[in-house]
This record gives structure tokens, C-alpha cells and sequence, in this order.
């Protein structure tokens, strides 16, 4: 079974989140869940002489769903093995067998498995398998407006657009295996440097 | 993080307790021969802890969303520590009952001997597993010695205290070595704390840094008006005493669950 | 049987489902004893089932400057998931219209459990939001006895259509309405709008049309592209306009972002982002321009040829001693050169950095310079748009492609219609500046050329009737709201009120009289481009509309009848989607688009849309620039007129100079009023929101909440932290909302996106976070336009009580 990815361009997502409502209006997740995240990456001071500004602020976005990874910790973390790998290579979760204990919250490294009060049951992107199968793309993929997204088997995806998978603060992503293809906004290096932080967490 | 984590909280330091009393009652037990310890001593410490660890359970259970599907939380014994966790919890938790079955009824000493060792190797999976849970490297803050020892140092000190209570009520009185022990895990456990606090910030963790120094100096407090026997060696100083201590560990608890974020993101 | 007046409403399953949406919207209110976390929009994915029909659709934009494609999923008469544009190939003569997260999140206001339902009459006190549900019968009595009545008093002038875009296709919205009135005698008319209220009138000036842009796809010929104040990436200039820049980038474009705010684009979109004090854009222009013109930089051959007013030797007759374009960049008559020092304290922008920017403006060729729209939205809009056409002119970046011209830049080769349903003749000939309606209401009958009346000497009424149909501007959209509800709320003033609408907006509190218009989904009707595009969408009725909801047409037309003039109202018993294929076969195919399919193939294709591919995108003014003897421009001088003697005519040098000048804003950092109100405060166009359509949306408004937007350095000083309350307040008015502390806007500036649905406590400060309870009533000289942006205010944390 091949490995799925994502390829995520953060150097033209402006954060419009168009991914995520064409997420939410797919799979019909309430407000508790965002299985597509965009994080809002924020860093740099100003710096008054004169009158004029001279040093500036910078900033980008990326938009995250489920990696898919080579490595899944969140099936390795689950106790029931309700997070599975499934049929088609997609890492997904069996609702019946959840206990919605949370485990796999912690250890996946992106925050992709969220719990959902309503269906009591952890959640998470599952790539859309429907539409995956009948070769269509993650509604989140179609719905970008400035195609900043794409989506395919990590050897289309690796073909196109390369390998990187590293861009602050995403975590290290040797141990993860993550089907994400990156690319960097002119500012990562920047904001690696200058350790930026994700702005107003709360709110992702 | 959200609200949940409180019967994680209770959770995760009720369990080391029970752990904790146990595995220091078989260490107190057999090199002492068993001869000082009353009959009452040794049914009603297998009592307490099993009191104890039923809450724990009880609590753990609140935090699940579905309960119902809890039957299948032993099936990824071979990659989840969490399953792992759950399977020792239970089989430390049958422990404790057939023990305090065998020592109140039946009395058999070659199954004390069996079950002892069981509760003790049960006990310290227990530990260790739950240690293996949190050490995820998707939480650095979390990822860190100090989890296993804060663990660990929950089990000593929760376990003493109520051996203490015990002692007094049931058993040959305190030795006084005893309680210098107890004093200097609690402060090894506000010690410890003092690194993990050093990561976070908020004035929520400072409250809660506050409650758990002023909890553990008043616990410290009471160790040393008992040990100049300032106060009497009783049951209702001691248990108040084991409150004191159940709360700067509890309040340490929420600043660790407090600490939970994830790595960058 | 006509189906405009006898169909009965909606099928009774449908309406079932719609309760049972509400009423679980309304139980999961209860449980959660907050705003609930799962909307009827959620819900309606799992209730409904049975067979699913795919329906191709364009988003019911409202006032948004794209126009994408929606795949509509109906379930049992209900919508439950909205897809965009799938078409195979997606390349940049053909791209997909995809829509963004309003159209994407339209199911939430679909079935949002607010939505009107009956028509309502005014109990209480005019404003003081309380109604009781009467039937059709008897609001249709009401609103025919109230026309007649205003008519036989006053007359015709008296009555009013505001300016509106809640509903807003080609049938929909108030062109009903207006065509209703008409044939009854006429109601006072407007001219010009709220989006681009001094470009609409400065362009002209300067080019003597509107259309002084190229079709987009011919950015990906520029070598240099300046983002002024634009921020396509969220407020939709053009659906893709954002994806053409990306391309241009591709191939190997320079992007610059000109903007106080880190904008959504300027972090996509640019390569640099430049920040700017507010207003102050003239300055910089100017600088730009002395910058180009000391520096020889100027394109000396297109501006002998094609331009008038650039220095002495081309002034125009009459004018020739007067101060050229040159001489104002240069200060050989005031003595002030307009140098890139100079700009530097007024912009706040590095001298170095706009010579830098003018040098590779006017050297990396072709060039565009793009002109938002917030810029012109202030005290002297009209003199922005003249500056930075005068830019696009020195530099020859006119009539080739690649290159842009400023100004409105209305789509050259064909712009879309807005709106083609045939409103007949106003018989009243007076138009009034959109902006000045509360004028007309207060002293009418004393407004004439002065305050931009045209069509008469002056008007003859005050305002004594409105009828808003799919507008919030009666309140919420209008500056100054504590004078505004003030004015309307005076029931000697205005005598009656008629809103129309969706919800019980702001605006529709104030109304004596609530009609419930159903959404765009649930009529039909033909949209088309907003400011660009070679589309036309057909809407086609999706679903019924809920309980007793109406389309805009078939009210006016049920009106009609009670006047008598229902057969010429409906052309002879035309329904909604009788018009709709009236406007396709009879319209777009007899215009614009002859070789778009007839409007029942384009239905039974369930295509949604028709378009037109461009290959060879238009260049604006390249006849012109070619023989600019043989293709005059209609400017007086047939040239570009960077000195304009209408203008200059005027005689007002201080405010409407003959060619376009930096001049200090009324409200100003740099005046007094600064000591008590040091803040700026602009209010951009929201992600989450179509100006304030979309703000009772809790999928848009999840993703992107109502905040105050100030840096870190003044949030400091303030000891304001990052989500405090904060207070907002001015002369005018005050509100509380939730702040953002961030780097991402200049320091001295604050953003309260626009659109916020003003929610007054007691003491009337506002708890919604809308900015026009700050904004003012007052005027742009030129354009009588709307100075939205131009605010000073003060911040501070906002205490209880």
C-alpha cells in the first residue's frame, strides 16, 4: 500500500482557511474539532528611529490535517487499536472500539486526533478516503483558492514537489515518518532563527 | 489541555499511593518478621490500599469518553503502554484483593509469600508503564526524568503517610527513622517540582505552585511536631498528615498536566 | 395559474426537516447553556437522506468581489454538503472558480435558526427590536397604504431604495423593489457607492473611463507588481486574482506589499511588505514620483504623447501658468519638493525605501501598480487614485501588457453588468451621492449641486419613506451609528420603514415593518463578474423557501398587485425563473455573451456557469497608447490629465487640487485631535464576512472571531494584553471587543474589520466590535463619498461598569 501525502505550500497559504470549512462542511465536524488546523506563525520586532520603522515583524501560515505518517505513534499509542491502519494504507479511527481516552492526542505530534464530545469518540482527518478511492482529492485539496495544497502518493508528491518535510516549529520529523511535502516560506528561516512561536494558540 | 485531566490527577496519584503502600508495607513486613505487625495491621493496610486503588479506578473511568468500550483496552499490549498500564492496574488491583482475602480468611502463608511478590512486581509495573505513558516526544515537557521520578516520589511519600496512619492505629508504634524519610521524599518532591514549575508560567501554575509549597511545609511541619512529639502520634494528627501530603502532590499533578503542550505547535 | 402569485409555499417535508434543524440548533443551545458547538449546518449533513442531487450553482456572493462555483448537495430539499468548482483542466485562461470559506460555510447561514420566518410588525418603540408576527395579508395592506400615503403627501421623491447588497444576483436584492416604485411614479435615486466611492469619481478625471484595467491573467507579463493596500487573498478581488499573482510570481515577478497591516496577502502574496501610516499614501506616491522624475526615470516619450498637465509645456488652455504635475513632485511653487525626506515623516516609510521602491517601479518594466480600495475609503480618496495613476503614467506603464494604469481598473474588453433585470425609467430625475442619505432625511429639500445632487437643482422632498431591501446600511454600514439610529429613529423624520431581509439585522430593528426574504438558494437568479470575470453563473432554485419566506421578486410582485400594476410589473406574468432565462436569452446572449449556450441547455447541463476562456487577456487603453490622436481618451484634453481643468474650475485648491496632491487628513495624527485620540483606526474587509453579511455565521466567525487588531507597543503602554476586552472610543461613540495584540499592523494603528453587527448596551457603547460607531458622517469633497477609514481613537482595557 503506498503512503499518502499531503504537499503544503506555506510560501502561498494566506490562512483563509478555506481548507478548513470545506473540511468541516465535508464531514460535518462541529466546533469541537478542527481536523484541518492552519497555524498562524508570528515573530519580529519593530524598531523606531526617526519617525521611520526599520526592523519588521514577519510571518506565515501553515495548514495542517493528518500526515498519514510512515511511523503512526497514534496507533502504536492507542490501547484498543481502534486507531488503525485501514484497507486502503489511511491511518483511521474504528468509533465502536474508541474509549476516547485521549492517548493518541498526546502522542501525535501534529494534534490531529481530536476528542468529539458529541460522538464521544476521538476524530481525526481521515484524507478523505471516500473521495480518495474514487480518485478524487481531500475536499480540503480542492477547495484551496490559491492551490497551496495538493495531495497524492508520497512518490507523486516526492516526484513534484521534493522531499522537505522540516519547517519551524513542526517537530522533528525523522522519528514520524509524516506524508507532508513542504514548502518554506521566505521567512522560515528567520523564524527559526528568532524562535518564533505560534500566535494566539487558543484559537487554532 | 482540558478540564478532564482532574480524575487524571486523581488518577495517577491515588494509584502511586496504593502502589506505594503496598510495596512499603511488604519491605516493612518481611524484614521485621512479621512479629510486631498486629493481625488488624496487615488486614486493614491491605484495606486501605485496596480502598485506594478502587478510587483510582473510579477516577480514571470519568476521564474516558465512552466507558462502555473500555473491554477493549487490552488489545495493543504490543505497542501501547497505555494498554499495558491498564492490564497491570488490574492484576495489581486482583492482587491486593485476594491478598487482604488471604490474610482476613484464609491465612495461607506460602500464597502471602506468592502474592507479596506479585503486588510488589504488579506495583512497580504499575510505575513504570504509567512513567512510559507520559514520556511521549511529542510532549517535551513532559519527555523528561522528572516524570518518573515525580512518580515514583508520589508513591514513597502517599505510600508512607498512610502507612503512618496505620502504624498509629494498628502497629507497633512509629519509628522515628520513618518519618525522617518521609520528610526528606517530600522535600525531594517540592525540589523536583521546582524544575518542572521553572518551564511554565501562568499565574494559574504559580496559585498552584503556592498551594503545593504551603501544603508540603505544613505536612513538613506536622512530621517534626510528631517526631519532638510535640503533638501525639495519632490517627487524626496523621491523617491530616496523608491530606496534606495527597494535596502538594496533587496540586505538583496539575501542574504537570498543566505543563501538556505540544512540541512548536 | 400564474406561478408567481398562486404556488403555495414550499413542500411540507422540507419545511419538516427545517423545524427539526432549528429545534435541534435550539436544544443543543439549551444542553450546552452557550452558543452551540454544532450548527444546524452540521446537523443537516446527518439528518437528511435518500437520494443526493449534485447541483452546480454560483455562490451567493453578496457584495463579494468574486464569483466562484458551488456544488450544491441536496438531500430530501435539504443542502447538506457545498463543494466548489471541479471542473477538469484548471489553467490560468480557465481557472476554477474556487469559492472560499463564506461560500464553503453557507450551509450554517442556510439553516441558521435566526432566520426570518414571518413577517413582523413593530410593537415597541421605533429601534427597540420588538415585533409581533402578522400575515402577508396585512403587511402587504401595510406597505400599499403606506407608499400611497407618502405619495399622496409628499410625492414620489420622498420615497427611497437605500443602497444594498445582502442579496445580490442579477434578480435579487433591491432591483425589484426599484422597478416597483417605478412604476408608481419614481423614488429618489443615488449615484455611486460605498466600496469605491472616490475612485469611481477620480478615474474619470484622469482617464475618462473607468476601464483602466487589463483582464488579469495578463499580470503574469509583469516584472513587478505593487500590492497597494490590495488584499486580494481575503477580500476576493476577483475570484483567482489572488492565484494570477501567485503565477506572476512563478514566473518570476517582484511583489510588493504597500499596507499598515501585515495583510493576508502581504504574508502570501509579496515579497516585502512595506507598512504605511493610514492616509498617508499620497505622500509616498509623490515622493515615488520625484524619486522617478529627479532620477530621470521617466518614460519622457509616452509623456509627451499621451499625457496633459505634466509640466509647463503641456498645460492645457487657460492653465498655463498654473502649478503643472512637475512643478507640485518638484515644489517650484510651494518650496516644498516632495522628496522621499519628506515623505519619510509623513509615511512613516524609510526614505530609502521609497526611492528604492520608485527605482524599481519605474525600472523593472512592466509594471502594475494596484490600488486597493481602503485607501480611497478616506478624507481625500480622490487624491490617492490620482497619484498613483499619475505613476502608472510617468513611468508609461499604460496600454501594454504587463503593465496597469491605476484608477477603479474596471475590467477592459467588457466589464460584467452587476445587474441587468430591467428596472424601467425613474420618473424622479434626482439623485442624490449614496452617502448623503441622512442628509436627504434631515434637510433634503436645502441639498443641491453642492452636496452632489444631480438631476435637479434640488431635491424636492426629505426622505420620508425607506424601504431596505437586503441592506444593513440603515445602521450598521453607515458611519456614525449613534447619529444615524438617531435620525431614523425620529418617526417625524422618517415616517416608515420597510427592511426586507434574511435575518433581524441591526438595520431591520429599526423597521416598522419586516419582510422575510428567502436566500439565494431558495430562488433563482443570474450572477455575473463583480469587477473582472468572463462568467456567467445561472442559480437556479435549490431548495423551497422555509415557512412563510419570499423571494425579493415575488414580494414586489405580490405588491404589484395591490397597485394594479402587477401584468406590467411581471411583463405579462414573468416568475423568477422566467426573468432568470429572459436575462440569459434576452440579455447576456444579445450582448456580451452571444455564444453562451441558451439558458436551457446551461440548466440542463447543470453546468452552473458559462465561461469564456481568456487566452489573450484585453489590455486597457493600448489604442490609445498606440495613436492617442486617432483614439482619444473623453478626458477634455483627449490625454491623460494629470492636470485636470474641470477641477480646477471647481476653485477649491485646498481640497480639490487640478492635480493630485498630499493633503493632511482631517482627522490626522499630525493634528490636535491626535493629543486626545493618538490611535488610527481602519477597518479592513474581513475573512469571515461580505461586509456584515455573514456575521451571525458561526462557521466563518469560529474561524475568524471579531477582534481589535493593535500592536504590541501599544497594547503595552495600555497594558493590554493578547485577548483582553478592550474599550474603543472617540467623540462619536465607543465599543467593546475582544483584542488581538500583534506585530502584524504598524504601531499608532489599530484594524476593527468592518462588518460587525453593532449589538448597543445600555449606555449605548457598542458590544459587537462594529466600527462605524466611531466613523464619521462627514464627506470627501470631491466624490461626496464615504471617509470610513480617516479615525482617530483612543484604547483602553476595557473594565466593567
Amino acid at each position: 500500500m503506498p503512503q499518502y501525502a499531503f504537499h503544503i505550500d506555506t510560501s502561498a497559504c494566506s490562512g483563509c482557511k478555506a481548507c478548513q470549512a470545506a473540511c468541516r462542511d465535508k464531514n460535518n465536524v462541529g466546533f469541537d474539532v478542527k481536523w484541518r488546523r492552519v497555524y498562524e506563525i508570528e515573530g519580529g520586532n519593530w524598531e523606531q528611529k526617526d519617525g521611520v520603522f526599520t526592523s519588521l515583524p514577519f510571518s506565515y501560515f501553515i495548514s495542517l490535517s493528518c500526515n498519514n505518517c510512515g511511523n503512526p505513534v497514534c496507533v502504536k499509542a492507542c490501547p484498543t487499536t481502534a486507531m488503525h491502519i485501514g484497507r486502503n494504507g489511511i491511518t483511521v479511527i474504528d468509533s465502536k472500539l474508541c474509549i476516547g481516552c485521549k492517548y493518541c492526542e498526546w502522542a501525535c505530534p501534529y494534534s490531529a486526533p481530536q476528542y468529539d464530545p458529541t460522538r464521544k469518540s476521538m476524530t481525526k482527518c481521515d484524507l478523505c478516503e471516500d473521495y480518495v478511492i474514487t480518485g478524487k482529492k481531500p475536499a480540503c485539496v480542492d477547495a484551496c483558492p490559491v492551490r497551496a495544497l495538493d495531495f497524492g502518493t508520497y512518490s507523486e508528491m516526492s516526484e513534484k514537489y521534493g522531499t522537505e518535510n522540516e519547517l519551524h516549529p513542526l517537530p522533528d520529523p525523522v522519528s514520524y515518518d509524516p506524508g507532508m511535502i513542504i514548502k518554506p516560506h521566505r521567512d522560515a528561516a528567520r523564524a527559526k532563527n528568532e524562535n518564533a512561536v505560534v500566535a494566539d494558540k487558543k484559537e487554532i | 489541555m482540558e478540564k478532564d485531566y482532574i480524575s487524571l490527577v486523581l488518577f495517577t496519584v491515588l494509584s502511586q499511593t496504593a502502589v506505594g503502600s503496598l510495596i512499603l508495607r511488604e519491605i516493612l513486613l518481611y524484614p521485621a518478621n512479621n512479629f510486631q505487625h498486629s493481625r488488624e495491621f496487615r488486614v486493614f493496610s491491605l484495606l486501605f490500599t485496596g480502598i485506594i486503588i478502587a478510587f483510582a479506578i473510579g477516577a480514571a473511568f470519568l476521564h474516558l469518553g465512552k466507558q462502555s468500550a473500555s473491554v477493549h483496552t487490552l488489545r495493543n499490549l504490543r505497542n501501547s503502554w497505555l494498554s499495558r498500564e491498564i492490564l497491570f492496574t488490574i492484576a495489581f488491583s486482583l492482587t491486593v484483593l485476594l491478598y487482604w482475602f488471604n490474610e482476613k480468611f484464609l491465612n495461607l502463608n506460602a500464597l502471602n509469600f506468592l502474592l507479596s511478590l506479585t503486588g510488589i512486581i504488579t506495583g512497580a509495573g504499575l510505575l513504570v508503564s504509567m512513567s512510559a505513558i507520559y514520556m511521549l516526544p511529542a510532549v517535551p515537557s513532559w519527555n523528561s526524568p522528572l516524570t518518573p521520578v515525580s512518580f515514583f516520589v508520589t508513591a514513597a511519600a502517599g505510600g508512607m503517610s498512610v502507612l503512618a496512619i496505620l502504624y498509629a492505629g494498628y502497629g507497633p508504634g512509629l519509628n522515628r527513622i520513618f518519618l525522617v524519610i518521609l520528610s526528606l521524599t517530600i522535600l525531594l518532591s517540592l525540589v523536583s517540582s521546582g524544575f518542572m514549575v521553572s518551564s511554565a508560567k501562568g499565574t494559574v501554575i504559580l496559585t498552584l505552585f503556592t498551594i503545593r509549597i504551603a501544603t508540603g511545609l505544613t505536612a513538613l511541619l506536622l512530621i517534626y511536631l510528631i517526631y519532638f512529639k510535640i503533638i501525639p502520634n495519632k490517627i487524626p494528627p496523621l491523617t491530616v498528615l496523608l491530606i496534606t501530603v495527597l494535596l502538594t502532590e496533587m496540586a505538583g499533578r496539575v501542574i504537570f498536566f498543566l505543563n501538556y503542550h505540544k512540541s512548536g505547535l | 395559474m400564474n406561478a408567481v402569485t398562486e404556488k403555495t409555499r414550499g413542500n411540507s417535508f422540507s419545511r419538516r426537516l427545517f423545524v427539526k434543524l432549528s429545534a435541534l440548533t435550539g436544544a443543543l443551545l439549551l444542553r450546552k447553556g452557550k452558543k452551540s458547538d454544532d450548527t444546524a449546518s452540521v446537523l443537516s449533513g446527518y439528518l437528511a437522506s435518500g437520494e443526493e442531487k449534485i447541483i452546480r450553482t454560483g455562490c451567493p456572493a453578496h457584495n463579494c468581489g468574486g464569483r466562484c462555483l458551488l456544488k450544491v448537495h441536496v438531500r430530501d430539499g435539504i443542502i447538506t454538503r457545498i463543494e466548489t468548482d471541479d471542473r477538469p483542466g484548471d489553467d490560468v485562461s480557465d481557472p476554477r472558480l474556487r469559492a472560499c470559506i463564506r461560500g464553503r460555510s453557507y450551509r450554517a447561514r442556510q439553516y441558521h435558526p435566526d432566520r426570518l420566518k414571518y413577517p413582523l410588525k413593530r410593537t415597541g418603540k421605533r429601534g427597540e427590536g420588538k415585533f409581533e408576527r402578522i400575515s402577508w395579508d396585512e403587511a402587504y395592506d401595510i406597505m400599499h397604504r403606506e407608499i400611497s400615503r407618502v405619495i399622496r403627501q409628499y410625492g414620489n421623491s420622498a420615497l427611497f431604495i437605500p443602497y444594498g447588497t445582502g442579496s445580490y444576483t442579477n434578480l435579487n436584492g433591491r432591483w425589484p423593489a426599484v422597478r416597483l416604485l417605478n412604476l408608481l411614479g419614481g423614488s429618489l435615486g443615488y449615484y455611486n457607492s460605498y466600496s469605491w466611492a472616490c475612485t469611481n469619481i477620480a478615474t474619470p478625471y484622469v482617464y475618462g473611463t473607468l476601464n483602466t484595467g487589463n483582464q488579469r491573467q495578463d499580470w503574469l507579463n509583469s516584472r513587478y507588481i505593487i500590492l497597494w493596500g490590495w488584499n486580494p487573498a481575503e477580500m476576493i478581488d476577483g475570484t483567482n486574482s489572488a492565484w494570477f499573482i501567485k503565477k506572476a510570481r512563478e514566473k518570476g515577478a517582484k511583489t510588493v506589499c504597500i499596507d499598515p497591516r501585515m495583510s493576508m496577502s502581504a504574508v502570501a502574496l509579496a515579497d516585502e511588505w512595506i507598512p504605511i501610516r493610514p492616509g498617508t499614501d499620497a505622500a509616498m506616491m509623490s515622493a515615488m514620483a520625484w524619486v522617478i522624475i529627479s532620477e530621470k526615470l521617466t518614460d519622457d516619450d509616452f509623456i509627451r504623447r499621451c499625457c496633459s498637465g505634466y509640466d509647463s509645456t503641456q498645460m492645457p488652455k487657460g492653465c498655463e501658468n498654473e502649478e503643472s504635475y512637475k512643478d507640485y513632485i518638484l515644489g517650484t511653487r510651494d518650496g516644498i519638493p516632495k522628496t522621499p525626506q519628506w515623505a519619510e515623516k509623513i509615511t512613516a516609510v524609510p526614505a530609502a525605501t521609497i526611492t528604492r521602491i520608485a527605482r524599481e517601479y519605474a525600472t523593472l518594466k512592466p509594471a502594475v501598480l494596484y490600488q486597493g480600495y481602503g485607501m480611497q475609503r478616506r478624507a481625500y480618496g480622490e487624491q490617492v487614485v490620482r497619484a498613483g495613476a499619475a505613476l502608472s503614467a510617468i513611468t508609461g506603464n499604460i496600454g501594454i501588457p504587463g503593465g496597469w494604469a491605476s484608477g477603479l481598473a474596471s475590467q477592459a474588453g467588457g466589464e460584467p453588468f452587476w445587474t441587468t433585470f430591467p428596472m424601467g425609467d425613474n420618473p424622479v430625475k434626482a439623485r442624490i451621492p449614496v452617502f448623503l442619505w441622512t442628509e436627504a432625511i434631515i434637510r433634503g429639500k436645502e441639498m443641491g449641486a453642492a452636496e452632489g445632487v444631480r438631476g435637479a437643482d434640488r431635491l424636492d422632498n426629505n426622505i420620508k419613506l425607506i424601504w431596505s431591501v437586503a441592506s444593513n446600511i440603515l445602521v450598521n454600514q453607515h458611519s456614525n451609528i449613534n447619529r444615524t439610529i438617531k435620525i431614523i429613529g425620529d418617526e417625524k423624520l422618517v415616517e416608515f420603514i420597510a427592511v426586507q431581509d434574511n435575518f433581524l439585522t441591526p438595520s431591520a430593528k429599526y423597521a416598522d415593518l419586516v419582510l422575510p426574504a428567502c436566500t439565494q438558494f431558495e430562488t433563482w437568479g443570474v450572477e455575473d463578474g463583480w469587477k473582472y470575470g468572463e462568467e456567467v453563473f445561472l442559480t437556479p432554485q435549490i431548495v423551497d423557501p422555509p415557512y412563510e419566506t419570499k423571494s425579493d421578486y415575488r414580494i414586489c410582485a405580490d405588491l404589484a398587485k395591490r397597485f394594479g400594476v402587477w401584468d406590467e410589473f411581471t411583463a405579462g406574468g414573468k416568475d423568477e425563473k422566467a426573468w432568470a432565462e429572459w436575462i440569459i436569452n434576452e440579455y447576456y446572449r444579445k450582448t456580451r455573451f452571444p455564444e453562451m449556450p441558451k439558458f436551457k441547455e446551461l440548466l440542463e447541463s447543470n453546468a452552473g456557469v458559462y465561461v469564456r476562456p481568456v487566452s489573450e487577456p484585453v489590455v486597457a487603453l493600448a489604442a490609445f497608447r498606440k495613436d492617442p490622436g486617432k483614439h482619444p481618451l473623453s478626458t477634455p484634453t483627449g490625454k491623460i490629465e494629470l492636470f485636470s481643468k474641470p477641477l480646477f474650475d471647481m476653485k477649491q485648491p485646498g481640497e480639490i487640487p487640478a492635480v493630485p496632491k498630499y493633503i493632511t487628513e482631517w482627522e490626522s495624527p499630525f493634528g490636535s485631535e491626535a493629543e486626545k485620540y493618538p490611535l488610527q483606526a481602519i477597518g479592513h474587509h474581513y475573512m469571515p464576512r461580505v461586509h456584515s453579511t455573514h456575521d451571525n455565521n458561526e462557521m466563518t466567525m469560529n474561524a475568524f472571531p471579531q477582534k481589535v487588531y493593535i500592536n504590541e507597543t501599544d497594547a503595552g503602554k495600555r497594558n493590554i494584553r493578547n485577548g483582553d476586552m478592550v474599550r474603543v472610543w472617540n467623540d462619536r461613540g465607543a465599543l467593546v471587543a475582544k483584542c488581538k495584540v500583534t506585530s502584524k499592523i504598524l504601531p499608532g494603528v489599530i484594524d476593527i474589520p468592518q462588518g460587525a453587527w453593532y449589538n448597543p448596551g445600555e449606555d449605548g457603547t457598542d458590544f459587537g466590535g462594529n466600527i462605524n460607531i466611531l466613523t464619521t458622517e462627514r464627506w470627501t469633497p470631491l466624490a461626496k463619498g464615504n471617509p470610513q477609514h480617516t479615525i482617530m481613537v483612543q484604547v483602553e482595557k476595557y473594565r466593567k461598569g
